[in-house]
Formats: structure tokens, C-alpha cells, sequence
């Protein structure tokens, strides 16, 4: 006999649990109870970059003057990549939509028919990378502000610090949910392999039908496997995190590749978060000298399973993928595994068909999030032990496929539930030093002063659009 | 139609295109209804869709109706189109299922999707919408070889030259890649790139270069078909229909002038001439030609590409006729090989990629067919009874399972048929979900009602006020002008 789901347990470290509860809260009707266990604040990177119009926040209810008013939030167009070509080179990568194709035929590839035998092919794609431009320029739009124009192509993002981010969630939720503090000490496992309660360190017994585990506690007091995969490509063992009051902070999330690892600068409104992360060989020493005195130094791990769900737990963010903070791959990921979770709820305790989708839409979405997190790490020219050794390991099969297709023909192909648009990726790859030797066959059949007048004008209205945009400072003030 | 998309998308390049083809062995011949897709390949090739209908005798099809594949009696269609629209966090087929589980007075599934209403009521228009309830596609139902006309017209317009003769030797490069092939009057003709379209013969990616054939017969047995043209008894629907027959099913394709039917069975459950029988016994208007028997294989060639050969068509592989696949999967083949176009030579970063895209794309249709197979309840009939107790791909045993437990469907988003078409067989067939999505439940019944009343009357409003199918043929300038004149 199946019985039905009626309270839902999550479990996790507040930056790690709220994220999941505030959507389950705003979905699920009043029938099925959340009860929340709060264990501490955040273990790992602070600072967060994500998508600010995305499904998530869409879903979730939560807008732009939301995140501004509560979460101490920064808003910007794109993220910096420094010195990833080596020392002293800077790369904006601007999530962006893509460009219209011409005759069938991508921007791109026509503009490297145009650059043939021209070894600075960067200097003439530049003008057409709109966001990225914007982003430079320092301005700021939403794509709802024209959506027949080029301003439909921005993907503004919105960076914070994790624990004002849950703080805004959790005040969303209170009230509609039961929360508890404390860490799960023990689980009660039934004769089916399921959690019927959990204890917590206090004694408390929270029983429940269906338990989600945001950061790993509930799962190893469950004995769940130990079944999380190396990932290679995330080379960190630790990183240290630190909020600073700064008067001169980025207008744009900063991702610093230093000889020892990789040091993640998140502008907030009031001043900027610092993450580096590196190999468990870095002396502390090192570590501070990239982030203060102050700083909190965790250990992480690196990792990911390819069966989050399994019986009545679905584990998620760090208690299922450990990716780091590239690109903010670990916060950007929670968010999608939470939408995954409520498109695949479980009704009943019979909840395997539920499971295996769950899982098997998860491995897609962290095939692309992981794809172009990484990207820049295989395709990198910085120097540094932990960065050649990188660099020495296969790339995932997906990503050495992407950089293959590229190579040949500046063709990005697309996998299922992918995370970056053609636009952001091509840009990526270009960014990151990538030369194709090919480029789509079609379009040499566009005669050339078509291809001319054609990217012209796209030109002009990209620089038009520009010029007309407001300025980040301008468009703050709508939502003073 | 490869010849006519390589030369209209590539012939700028100044390639040379050689089409070889044989009189004396002539094409397989059958092959009238299309899927959406194909408008897409007309645009891209420069066709005016009219003049096009008007030389192949083409009809629109706006789905496939099938009849009796649940349980006797049974009948749905798989539409070109969507079913109803976002009105909840759910998606919509949960709160149409919860509304007739609850014993609610709900429409059929169908009565949610434009095009099967349109359908039913024999009506069209050229869609409006390109997004929501009122957003649906439309295919093709024409005499395949005077599309094939229609289309060496067009890839001679654009210089392919057609070279007739038959191919009764192929030369290799000492690395083994196809350099030649030698006609039966003697004529060499060279090349740099093959593409082999020989049909079930697969001269040069299986006689030749033996690449290999994966065998899917044990999931898609039904392996013979009888295929006879009538005159139109009936009426001209915008839809074929495929009836499913004690072993296999049959299909009648409705064109301008007349109707195309065909028996598909396997074997191993019928005769030659009982199958023969079935079809004749089965149709609604005067054959108006000898009926052609036709024997295949389901499966694929272990690599559509192999060397410098790319396999299109049926020497690629066939998955039977069941939701008219083979057209689209030329065109798919036609498109990539456009999109990785080579050029020196044949890249295996690229050849790889190609047969990366089509594992995949035949997986998902496989699994597709298969699914109207298996989800039968036409108990007592050996041929049905075995399909139903198969041992199914795991890929369609967890998509099957999935709907089946909570109502999830695939949700890939690139294939030829997504969530709409999988809803459609599952539901059509009585795979009703044991539990739904919960979210419904945030939704009052009055409110849920009151969106599938008014759903339900805004497309049966949009339907009714459609052309009749046959008239707007005619009004569109598309009627059938039998010499092409
Ligand atoms: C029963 C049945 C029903 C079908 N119904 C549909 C349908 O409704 N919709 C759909 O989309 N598809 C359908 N199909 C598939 C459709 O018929 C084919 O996909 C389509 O006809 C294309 O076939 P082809 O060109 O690959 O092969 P063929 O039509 O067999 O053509 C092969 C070509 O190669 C040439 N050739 C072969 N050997 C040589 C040689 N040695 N030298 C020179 N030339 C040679 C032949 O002359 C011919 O021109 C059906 C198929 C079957 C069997």
C-alpha cells in the first residue's frame, strides 16, 4: 500500500535550504506541509551571481526590486574573466541571447568568412557582442524594458550575498511553513529503505514523508552511498570567504585565475564578497593574502552523483553536486534542481518513476551547467600547477564534444537543457582563445557585400540600442 | 529531395552534384504522408507551398487519427499542435485529468488541441498564432513521386546534374574512402563526397563499405506491407488515419485525387494473402491500381556517415510507416549533412557529431512507435498479446513508467516528437497516470473548470470558423493540376 505525501522535510544550512523551500512553498498547495530544518548559516563561498529573470526567480514570485530592497543586491550584465588567457588578460562573458541568423546562416560564421586570413577575428566580432558591450559600458536594461529590440538579448544577473539571499527567502516562507533549527543527528529508516522522522541534535523528532537534504547532514545520517564522482575538473579543496565593506568595488562579478586558484569577487550594493579558492596544499598563509585576516576558510569537496534521489530522500545542492563557485555553478545549479524538484514532486511513497526522471534530467542539467562553468578551465593559458594539471585531464565527453565542433567549424551544438544560448557560448569559446579552422559551409553562398550591408546594419542598431540604454546608476533610481 | 536541398543551400559554393538514379530499378514508391517539418525544407529550398500542392495533389494534414490501437473501438489523433495552455503551475493535461477524475463533465483530450478539432470538423486555415491555444502546424498528404518530380525540378533548376544509369561498381582510395562509382554503360563518375540514397539496396554504406545494420525488428516486427491507391469514397479528411488490424494496421492517406492505403503487418502473424485480403476488404472506394507488396526491416545502419559516405533515406535505416518518420528523417539527414557540411575532407570530429544527431533522433522516434505498440489492450490476438508482454527499450520503460506513476512526459526539446505527441498516444491509448502533479490542487475546481469551458469553446469558435478543408484547396489556388501545367 502507497501512502500519500503530506509533509515534505527539507534539510540544509539556511543558504542552502531556503532557495529549494521558497519554491516548494509558493508552488504546493496548503495541503502538503514543508517543515524546515535550519542548520546554521553558509559553509563555502558567500558571494552568489545568478540569472535575475530566470525561471527560478519567475517561478519563485521574486523580482528586481525584491532582490535590490532585501538582499543588498547588485546588478550587472556580465562577469569578468581575468587573467585566464594569461597574466593580465580580461574577457567579459555576458549571458546573452542570440543574434539573428543571416540567409540561415549564424552571425558568427559569417563574420569569420568575412575575417578569413585575418588572425584578428576578435576585433571584428567585438561590435556584436552586444551584452558584453553593455556590460563594459556599465549600463544597465531588462529585456522586458523593449522586447523587439536588441535589449531582449541581455541576460541581466543579479549578484548577493548568500546569507541576505536566504534571509529574504526564509521571510517569505514564515509563517507558511514549520521551521527548526538544529542539525539532524539520526534517521529513522523504515523496513521499504525509506526516512520515516528524523532526530535532531536537540532531540527534537520531525517525522515526515518525503525528505530533501540541501547540504549533506541528513544524508550521511541516513547512510546514503557514498556515491559522489570526482569531478576533475574542480580542482579546489578549500576556499575562503570574506564580506568586505569596499568603496572601490567591480561593477561586474570578477573570476580571477591566480597562479594558486581562483579568486571569485562578488559586488554587492554595499560592498564586495571575496572567495578564493584553491588546493588543500595552500598554505594558510596564501589564503589570506588574497582575502583577510577575517576570512573563513572550509574545506570542500568535489563531486557529483548521478542518483540524487533515491528512495524518499532527494539530495541536493552539495549533498549532491559539488562544483565550486565558477561562474556561481553551485548556487545556479540549487536553483535548477529546485525547479527540477517541483516539476517531479512525489505524491505518494511510491515514488521510483518520480526519481528516476528527477535523476535523469538532473545529469542533463549538470552536463551544462558544468560545461560552460568549466569551459574556461580547460581552455585556459594560466600558469600554475593546479591549472596545468587541469588542463592535462579529458574534459567531460558533452564539453570535448562542444570544443571539437568548435574547432572545426565554429559550431556550438546544443544538448538538452543546456545553460548558455549559442550567443554566450560562441562568445565564450572565442573569448577563451578558441580558433576555429572551418566555419559554416553556407556562408560562402551569401555574396559578400550582402554579408557587408547586412552586418552593418546590425551593427548600427546594436550601437544605437546602446547609446539609448540607461546607465546602471539611472536605472537604480526606478526602483529607489 | 537531398540532390534539391544540397544544391539550394550549398550550390553557391560551386559544388558539383551528381544525382545517379535507375529507371530500371525504380524507387520503392510508396511514402504520401508527411510531418510538419517539411513546410520548413520547402521554405528552405525556395518552394511556393501552393504550386507545390498543386502538383503532388497534396491535402493538408493536420494529425493522424488512430482507430482501435487502445482497445477495439477506441479512436484519438496525434495532433500538429498543443492542448490547451499554461493556466497553473501544472502543466494542463494534470488539470484535465483531475477534472475527469474528480467525475468532472471535461471534454475529450482532443477537444483542447486546435488542429484535432479543426480536424474532426474537416476544416483548415493556415495557423495565426504562433504561440498558446491557438498555435498549430500543418503537414502534407501528396503523391510522393510527383513531390519527387517536383523536386528534380528544382535541384536541376539549381544545376545538379541527373545522371540516369545504374551503379555496378564501386572503386576505393587505397585509405578506403568511395572515389568512384561506375555506371552500367561504363561511365566513371568521381567524387569527393557520397551520398547514398539507393534505398533498401544501401549499395555504397552497406554493399560497399558493410558498415553494419542494428537490427530493431524484435521491437518493430511488423516487416511486409500491401499498398493499393482507391477512388475517394469517403470524404477527404485533413488527417491520415492508421487502423489497427488483428496484425499490423492500416493506413489511408486522402489525397485530391484519390486515397492511398496500405496494410503493414509482420509476418510471422499473417499470411501473404490474408494480409492482402484485410486491405482489399478494408477499402472505401474502387482500387484504381494492382496492389504492390512491399518487404522491409526495422533498424539503422550502426553509422549514417562511415568514411565519406553519408546514408539518407532507406539505406539509412526505416522504422515503418506508422507516424509517416521517413520523409522527416531524410529531410533531418539532409539538414545536418548541410549543417556539417566537409570541406577538404571529411572531419571525424564531424562525421561523429552526425551519427551522434541521428542515434539520437531515431532512439526517440523508435521509442515513439514502439509506445503505440506496447500500450495496447487489444487482448486475445496473438500478435497484439506479444506486443503488449515485450521487453521494451529501458528509454521507453522509463518514459512509460513515468507517465504512468505521476502524468511526467518527456520533455526533451529537440526531436521530432515532444511532450504534445507523447501525450497524445499515451492518453489516446488509456495510459491514465495513477497520481498528478500536486500543484493542481492549488487551484480551486470552479477556477479549473472555468479555464477548460472556456478553452474548450474558444478552439471550438477558431475551428468553426475555418474554411472547409477541401475548399480552401481550392480557394488557396493549390487544386490538383494533374500534368503540372
Ligand atoms: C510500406 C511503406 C510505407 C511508407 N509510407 C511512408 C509515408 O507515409 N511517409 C513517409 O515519410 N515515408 C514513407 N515510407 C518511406 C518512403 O517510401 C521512403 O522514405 C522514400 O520513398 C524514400 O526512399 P529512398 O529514396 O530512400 O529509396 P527508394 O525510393 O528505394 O529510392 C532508391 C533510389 O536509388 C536508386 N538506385 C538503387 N540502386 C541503384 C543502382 N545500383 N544504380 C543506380 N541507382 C540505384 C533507385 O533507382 C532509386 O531512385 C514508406 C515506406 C514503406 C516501405
Amino acid at each position: 500500500m502507497s501512502s500519500a505525501v503530506h509533509t515534505i522535510v527539507l534539510a540544509g544550512r539556511s543558504a542552502d535550504v531556503w532557495p529549494v523551500a521558497a519554491l516548494l512553498e509558493r508552488e504546493l498547495p496548503p495541503r502538503i506541509k514543508l517543515h524546515v530544518i535550519e542548520d546554521g548559516g553558509i559553509y563555502g563561498p558567500r558571494g552568489a551571481t545568478v540569472p535575475l529573470g530566470s525561471g527560478y526567480h519567475t517561478r519563485t514570485g521574486i523580482d528586481c526590486a525584491t532582490l535590490l530592497e532585501h538582499c543588498d543586491a547588485a546588478l550587472s550584465l556580465g562577469s569578468v574573466l581575468e587573467n585566464w588567457r594569461g597574466e593580465g588578460s580580461r574577457f567579459v562573458t555576458a549571458p546573452s541571447g542570440t543574434l539573428p541568423a543571416v540567409g540561415g546562416v549564424a552571425l558568427h560564421q559569417l563574420l569569420l568568412k568575412m575575417a578569413a586570413g585575418n588572425a584578428d577575428f576578435g576585433q571584428s566580432f567585438a561590435p556584436f557582442r552586444f551584452a558584453a558591450r553593455a556590460a563594459e559600458a556599465g549600463k544597465m536594461a531588462l529585456p522586458a524594458d523593449a522586447p523587439d529590440s536588441p535589449l531582449a538579448m541581455l541576460g541581466p544577473q543579479v549578484s548577493f550575498d548568500r546569507g541576505r539571499y536566504a534571509a529574504m527567502l526564509r521571510a517569505r516562507c514564515e509563517g507558511a511553513c514549520t521551521i527548526s533549527k538544529g542539525r539532524v543527528a539520526a534517521a529513522q529508516i523504515n523496513g521499504c529503505g525509506d526516512i520515516g522522522s528524523v532526530t535532531l541534535d536537540s532531540g527534537a523528532k520531525i517525522p515526515g514523508d518525503f525528505f530533501v537534504d540541501c547540504s549533506g547532514d541528513l544524508s550521511d545520517v541516513a547512510g546514503c552511498p557514498e556515491d559522489l564522482r570526482p569531478l576533475q575538473i574542480v580542482p579546489f579543496g578549500q576556499v575562503a570567504t570574506i564580506a568586505l565593506v569596499a568603496d572601490r568595488k567591480p561593477v561586474m562579478p570578477i573570476y580571477r585565475a591566480q597562479e594558486d586558484g581562483l579568486l571569485a569577487i562578488t559586488p554587492t550594493a554595499s560592498g564586495q564578497l571575496l572567495t578564493f579558492a584553491c588546493s588543500t596544499e595552500t598554505t594558510e598563509e596564501t589564503i589570506l593574502q588574497f582575502t583577510s585576516e577575517s576570512a573563513v576558510i572550509a574545506t570542500v569537496g568535489n563531486g557529483c552523483t548521478d542518483t540524487p534521489w533515491l528512495h524518499n530522500l532527494v539530495r541536493l545542492g552539495t549533498a549532491s553536486v559539488q562544483i565550486g563557485s565558477m561562474l556561481s555553478a553551485d548556487i545556479v545549479l540549487l536553483q535548477a534542481q529546485s525547479l527540477l524538484l517541483a516539476d517531479c514532486l512525489p505524491v505518494r511513497s511510491q515514488m521510483q518513476a518520480e526519481a528516476d526522471a528527477f535523476n535523469r534530467k538532473h545529469a542533463e542539467t549538470v552536463r551544462g551547467i558544468t560545461d560552460f562553468a568549466f569551459a574556461p578551465l580547460y581552455l585556459g593559458a594560466h600558469a600554475g600547477l593546479v591549472w596545468e594539471e587541469v588542463r592535462a585531464s579529458p574534459p567531460p565527453h558533452s564539453l570535448q564534444i562542444r570544443i571539437d565542433q568548435f574547432r572545426s567549424r565554429a559550431r556550438v551544438p546544443s544538448f538538452e537543457r543546456d545553460y548558455a544560448d549559442e550567443q554566450t557560448w560562441t562568445e565564450l569559446l572565442f573569448g577563451m582563445g578558441l580558433q576555429p579552422s572551418g566555419y559554416d559551409r553556407r556562408a560562402d553562398t551569401i555574396p559578400p557585400a550582402h554579408i557587408e550591408r547586412v552586418l552593418n546594419t546590425i551593427r548600427q542598431q546594436l550601437d544605437g540600442a546602446l547609446a539609448r540604454m540607461e546607465t546602471r546608476t539611472n536605472f537604480l533610481r526606478r526602483f529607489a | 529531395m537531398t540532390a534539391a536541398g544540397l544544391s539550394r543551400s550549398l550550390g553557391g559554393l560551386g559544388l558539383s552534384i551528381t544525382l545517379v538514379e535507375s529507371d530500371a530499378i525504380g524507387t520503392v514508391g510508396v511514402g504520401e504522408a508527411t510531418l510538419p517539418h517539411i513546410r520548413d525544407f520547402n521554405r528552405i529550398v525556395g518552394i511556393d507551398e501552393r504550386d507545390m500542392m498543386s502538383r503532388t495533389a497534396a491535402t493538408i494534414k493536420l494529425g493522424i487519427e488512430f482507430r482501435d490501437w487502445g482497445r477495439p473501438g477506441d479512436r484519438y489523433m496525434h495532433p500538429f499542435g498543443t492542448y490547451g495552455e499554461t493556466i497553473g503551475p501544472a502543466p494542463f493535461h494534470h488539470y484535465w485529468l483531475k477534472e475527469r477524475a474528480n467525475g468532472g463533465q471535461t471534454a475529450a483530450l482532443g477537444d483542447y488541441s486546435l488542429p484535432i478539432v479543426a480536424g474532426w470538423n474537416g476544416r483548415f486555415e493556415p495557423p495565426s498564432a504562433q504561440e498558446g491555444m491557438l498555435a498549430y502546424n500543418y503537414a502534407f498528404q501528396f503523391d510522393a513521386g510527383l513531390y519527387a518530380a517536383y523536386l528534380a525540378d528544382v535541384a536541376q533548376a539549381a544545376g545538379v546534374k541527373r545522371q540516369e544509369g545504374r551503379i555496378v561498381e564501386t572503386r576505393r582510395s587505397d585509405a578506403g574512402d568511395i572515389v568512384s562509382v561506375v555506371l552500367d554503360s561504363g561511365q566513371v563518375i568521381e567524387g569527393d563526397l557520397f551520398v547514398d540514397c539507393s534505398g533498401f539496396r544501401a549499395l555504397l554504406i552497406e554493399q560497399e563499405l558493410q558498415t553494419g545494420f542494428e537490427d530493431w525488428s524484435h521491437w518493430l516486427p511488423c516487416n511486409r506491407a500491401w499498398a493499393v491507391p482507391c477512388a475517394i469514397g469517403a470524404e477527404s479528411t485533413p488527417f491520415t488515419r492508421a487502423t489497427a488490424r488483428d496484425a499490423g494496421w492500416q493506413w489511408r492517406i486522402p489525397l485530391q485525387h484519390r486515397i492511398g492505403n496500405g496494410h503493414v503487418y509482420c509476418e510471422r502473424y499473417s499470411t501473404d494473402q490474408g494480409a492482402l485480403d484485410v486491405l482489399m476488404g478494408n477499402l472505401e472506394g474502387t482500387p484504381i491500381a494492382e496492389p504492390r507488396q512491399l518487404v522491409f526491416k526495422t533498424g539503422k545502419r550502426r553509422q549514417m556517415w562511415n568514411r565519406n559516405v553519408v546514408a539518407i533515406g532507406l539505406s539509412g535505416g526505416f522504422l515503418e510507416p506508422l507516424e509517416s518518420t521517413s520523409i522527416d528523417l531524410i529531410q533531418t539527414g539532409i539538414l545536418k549533412l548541410i549543417d556539417l557540411f566537409p570541406t577538404d575532407r571529411c572531419e571525424l570530429a564531424d562525421v561523429s557529431e552526425y551519427n551522434r544527431l541521428m542515434d539520437l533522433e531515431y532512439g526517440r522516434i523508435r521509442d515513439f512507435l514502439l509506445l503505440h505498440y506496447v500500450a495496447n489492450q487489444r487482448e486475445g490476438l496473438p500478435f497484439w498479446d506479444d506486443m503488449r508482454h515485450m521487453e521494451l527499450p529501458a528509454s521507453l520503460a522509463a518514459k512509460m513508467d513515468a507517465f504512468r506513476s505521476r502524468g511526467l512526459t518527456p520533455d526533451y526539446s529537440d526531436g521530432l516528437f515532444l511532450l504534445q505527441s507523447w501525450l497524445s498516444v499515451f492518453i489516446g491509448q488509456n495510459i491514465i497516470p495513477e497520481t498528478l502533479d500536486p500543484r493542481v490542487d492549488t487551484m480551486s475546481a470552479g477556477e479549473r473548470q472555468a479555464h477548460l469551458e472556456r478553452i474548450h469553446s474558444t478552439l471550438l469558435e477558431s475551428a468553426e470558423g475555418m474554411e472547409e478543408h477541401l475548399s480552401f484547396i481550392h480557394q488557396y489556388g493549390a487544386s490538383f493540376k494533374q500534368s503540372g501545367a
